[in-house]
């Protein structure tokens, strides 16, 4: 971080073991226009205040961690150019919307993690055929059909983003619930049933008011309303063939 | 064992008011409420009707009076809003429809605006056509 430019980091606080709540802290820091807010967040640990606690892992998009919200809006800070971010000079750094914070930028992800399981993120099989017999075999339009939800790295903007989840974190939320589809899109998978009695609830896919703002923050064009959208529509359909052709509703 | 103690978020008052894309959804929502309403409106002009000419003639007067008038294109605006950024959404959902190739929002989009262009043609033209 040698450029010539200085901005102002205007970053979030906090010290669970302070006596008091969180406040705000100012550092100024040299950038040059190819660097991102995270190496702004960085500089400032390395050079200006050690104790600035901050997640972080592949800088390239991949591994999720950095996201937090930036000037309100939730970003992965890898993925954010300080130039672009800078707003008259300052760049203000939060933790993500929608979750506690447990020191300074480092939240409290578990309210996503416990809803995530739920939705069973892992190949569901009636009997397992013996490895002897084989590989499951998948063809690439069957990947077709669910390629655009599995490239979801968890980062979980999209449930920062969402006001339902901000209003009620009992909502499975827009990151679970794409998860969710990719699997009972998958031609291996026989847990379509285990997962529609999860999600086809109250504080499941209904909850969802197709706002769309998770899609517009997702760094990966998951499009998790869209998703949410297909599973309405396949529940719906499920129940229905349920109502009409009790024995033809297996999937 | 060590307490962790964490700091709550809370959602603030006035939430909405900070993204323009939550402005259009909250919008969005109350567009559909006074749709409603202007559904019960109608609906008073329906029993007016069938309590003979000078209750609909005083309704049609109710109706035209500043107020109503002022009423009436609030809610008009709020329903515009309501039709053209649900058509924008439609987009979105209307990857239901076919799973493996989503068409994409920009199309969708524009034959909403034209259908919908298309039947407020139609209906302008049954009301003050003379059909």
């Amino acid at each position: 971080m040698a450029g010539e430019k200085q901005v102002v980091f205007r970053v979030r606080r906090y010290q669970p073991q302070g006596t008091k709540g969180p406040y705000y802290q100012e550092y100024t820091v040299p950038y040059r226009d190819d660097e991102v807010v995270l190496d702004g967040l960085n500089y400032i640990k390395d050079n200006l205040d050690p104790t600035l606690t901050f997640r972080w892992s592949c800088r390239m998009g991949i591994c999720g961690s950095c996201g937090m919200d930036v000037n309100g809006n939730p970003k992965l800070t890898c993925g954010t150019f300080i130039r672009d971010a800078s707003r008259g000079g300052v760049v203000q750094v939060d933790p993500l919307t929608s979750f506690n914070s447990i020191k300074d930028l480092v939240t409290d992800f578990d309210p996503f993690m416990e809803h995530f399981l739920h939705v069973k993120p892992w190949i569901i099989r009636a009997k397992e055929k013996p490895v002897s017999e084989g590989e499951y075999i998948q063809y690439p339009e069957d990947l077709v059909a669910f390629r655009q939800q599995s490239l979801c790295i968890n980062c979980t903007l999209c449930m920062a983003a969402c006001p339902v989840f901000q209003g009620d974190n009992r909502f499975i939320g827009p990151a679970s619930l794409a998860m969710a589809l990719r699997y009972i899109r998958d031609t291996r998978d026989e847990g379509a049933e285990q997962r529609f009695q999860r999600i086809s609830t109250e504080h499941g896919i209904w909850e969802c008011t197709f706002v769309g703002e998770c899609s517009v923050v997702c760094p990966k064009e998951v499009d998790p309303a869209g998703a949410i959208q297909t599973l309405k529509l396949m529940a719906t359909t499920r129940r229905m063939k349920k109502l009409l052709m009790p024995k033809s509703a297996s999937r | 064992m060590v307490e962790v103690r964490e700091a709550a978020w809370r959602r603030r008052a006035g939430w909405w008011t900070h993204n323009r894309r939550y402005v259009l959804f909250m919008a969005r929502e109350a567009g559909g409420s006074l749709s409603a309403v202007y559904g019960l409106i109608l609906l008073g002009l329906l029993i007016a009707f069938g309590q003979g000419a000078s209750a609909y003639g005083d309704y049609l007067a109710f109706l035209q009076n500043p107020l109503m008038l002022v009423v009436q294109a609030v809610i008009l605006v709020f329903v515009l809003v309501h039709a053209v950024t649900w058509f924008y959404l439609i987009g979105k959902s209307q990857v239901v429809m076919s799973a493996y190739r989503a068409p994409p929002w920009t199309r969708i989009f524009g034959l909403m605006i034209v259908i919908f262009l298309a039947a407020s043609a139609g209906v302008l033209f049954i009301v003050f056509g003379g059909l």
